[in-house]
């Protein structure tokens, strides 16, 4: 989902205390969905039923195997 | 008996201080001599404990006169990346925020290395927070690299990387989120250990991304890396990711031969993002291992740039989540260039990280069973390039231009996604004379069969440490 840069502003504001110049914002958007570029990917290879700590339950059963 | 203990293994070192051809005060004395005149060239240290250390190794030499064993690590110079807790003295992770944080308590990991018999010299230097992959540190110093001090050591455990190089420890303890032990190793030229995720104590250790982060050994040989495994593998109720399991046993897998392995030559995967003599080094190994008589065959690792977005996103929301309280407070007080990297976090939306989370199960999943159903180990780069210049914003990897710390992490991250063990090893040297490195990655685990790969290759003298001009 796209970030506005009203949104980024404000945000930043309230955490860093800081609405950086609007340069370093369209940067840090950039990046941001750069990130979320992997999101729709994700959601193709998942199936319903995956669970979001399944990893270290995961790791533990390996370990039970062994 | 060899004088000067510097050039001495953990494990040579151990044997003569138990066979008391040498004394622990002797040796340790030895290494905070060096650490006080090397360490201070190379930023090592952020603090060196030297009256804590030379109590620890009297109470060693103590032990030995009194007919009793100190343990497996009697009397070994270590040093702890400034995220581990030692009682009394400030835990900064690298950072002047924390500098008054005082611990009023060993963590258990540096506990464990004292009832080894581990002689503690300090903690040592890092990029702040952990979160930076070349070890520049504006408030303690960049870390040096001591191949060329103008170059970085590679972080964030750039202090373990360069001290074990030159001498200073015989083993040091780094964390690794997205490489930051194997980066220094790989460009330090030393062996550097990521243990499974949950095979070794986090708890009242500073972290950077709890699903991610593991602590691990880097020190001049893998057998001392399985040496510290041993001392510190285990199950730790109060650490929530600890898995409760016997570990391996490290010093027994050493002697596995190396023509029982099966490797898969992970080629297609770092080819690409590597320049070619890094790439050379390790083919060339692969050639050498056929050789040897190991099974090697080219393994393909599915879906990696899904997976390496995936791991973005759990890395810079999990940092941020851990780092808010202290940037709503202190924000002026971070390196900018890290506060830059962690601001990301707080714009990735929570059905990104949940998908992350739940794609990391099943690409896991995937791994074990597609890529180690066929082999027992994955052979590829360390990092794409040698050691880059301190003053290097981006780096060329076959034509193309990519932001410096980017491209440092480009081959190692997978395996902390993966939760995986992975051992960095030198595989060769540069025109330039600067090390060259190369992983051996394994399933969850198989923590001693990466350890054991290495050993074996550095008996048969394929896999040599050298020691740098500094």
């Amino acid at each position: 989902m796209p970030i506005s840069d009203d949104s980024l502003k404000s945000r930043c504001e309230n955490v860093f205390g800081d609405s950086l110049d609007p340069e370093r914002r369209s940067l840090l958007i950039a990046t941001v969905e750069n990130m979320e570029k992997g999101h729709p990917l994700l959601r193709e290879r998942l199936s319903p039923q995956t669970e979001p700590a399944g990893h270290a339950g995961f790791l533990r059963s390996l370990a039970r195997e062994k | 008996m060899i004088n000067d203990s510097t050039i001495l293994t953990a494990a040579e070192i151990v044997t003569q201080i138990k066979e008391r051809t040498i004394s622990a005060v002797e040796v340790t004395e030895a290494h905070l001599e060096r650490s006080e005149k090397v360490g201070e060239v190379l930023n090592s240290w952020i603090r060196l404990d030297s009256e804590g250390a030379l109590k620890a190794a009297q109470e060693v030499d103590a032990a030995i006169a009194r007919g009793e064993d100190p343990g497996p690590l009697a009397g070994a110079p270590i040093g702890l990346k400034d995220l581990i807790d030692m009682k009394g003295l400030p835990t900064t992770a690298g950072s002047i925020i924390d500098k008054n944080n005082v611990a009023d308590s060993d963590a258990l990991l540096a506990r464990k290395i004292r009832r080894a018999g581990g002689v503690i010299l300090g903690k040592l230097n890092l990029h702040e927070f952990a979160f930076g992959p070349t070890g520049h540190n504006p408030h303690y110093g960049d870390q040096k690299n001591p191949w060329d001090t103008e170059r970085v050591t590679g972080g964030s455990s750039g202090g373990s990387g360069n001290s074990v190089a030159t001498g200073q420890v015989s083993i040091a303890i780094g964390s690794d989120t997205g490489g930051s032990i194997r980066i220094p190793a790989s460009l330090c030229g030393v062996v550097g250990h990521k243990p499974t995720h949950g095979l070794v104590t986090k708890s009242n250790c500073a972290p950077l991304s709890w699903s991610l982060d593991s602590f691990g050994p880097l020190a001049r040989s893998a057998r001392d890396c399985a040496l510290m495994m041993s001392a510190i593998a285990g199950h730790d109720p109060a650490d929530a990711s600890s898995i409760a399991c016997d570990p391996p046993g490290f010093m027994g897998g050493l002697s596995k031969p190396i023509e029982e392995f099966r490797v898969g030559h992970a080629r297609e995967y770092y080819e690409q993002r590597s320049e070619p003599p890094v790439a050379e080094a390790v083919n060339h190994l692969a050639k050498t291992l056929q050789e040897m008589g190991a099974e090697v065959v080219d393994v393909e690792i599915p879906d990696v740039e899904t997976a390496f977005h995936a791991a973005a996103v759990l890395m810079v929301a999990e940092a941020a989540t851990v780092h808010e309280k202290n940037i709503r407070d202190n924000a002026q007080d971070f390196d900018p260039a890290v506060l830059e990297r962690i601001r990301p976090g707080f714009f990735i939306s929570a059905t990104s990280y949940i998908q992350a989370l739940r794609f990391r199960e099943q690409w896991t999943k995937r791994i074990c069973r597609e890529v180690f159903g066929g082999v027992d180990l994955v052979l590829a780069a360390a990092t794409p390039i040698p050691a880059a210049l301190r003053s290097q914003a981006s780096g060329t990897v076959r034509g193309k231009e990519v932001e410096i710390r980017t491209l440092m992490i480009s081959l190692t991250r997978l395996w902390n996604f993966l939760g995986g063990p992975s051992t960095a090893f030198p595989s060769g040297m540069s025109e330039e004379g600067l090390p060259l490195g190369a992983q051996i990655m394994g399933a969850p685990f198989a923590d001693h069969h990466t350890l054991s790969f290495v050993h074996q290759l550095e008996q048969r003298g394929v896999v040599k440490v050298e020691k740098p001009p500094i």
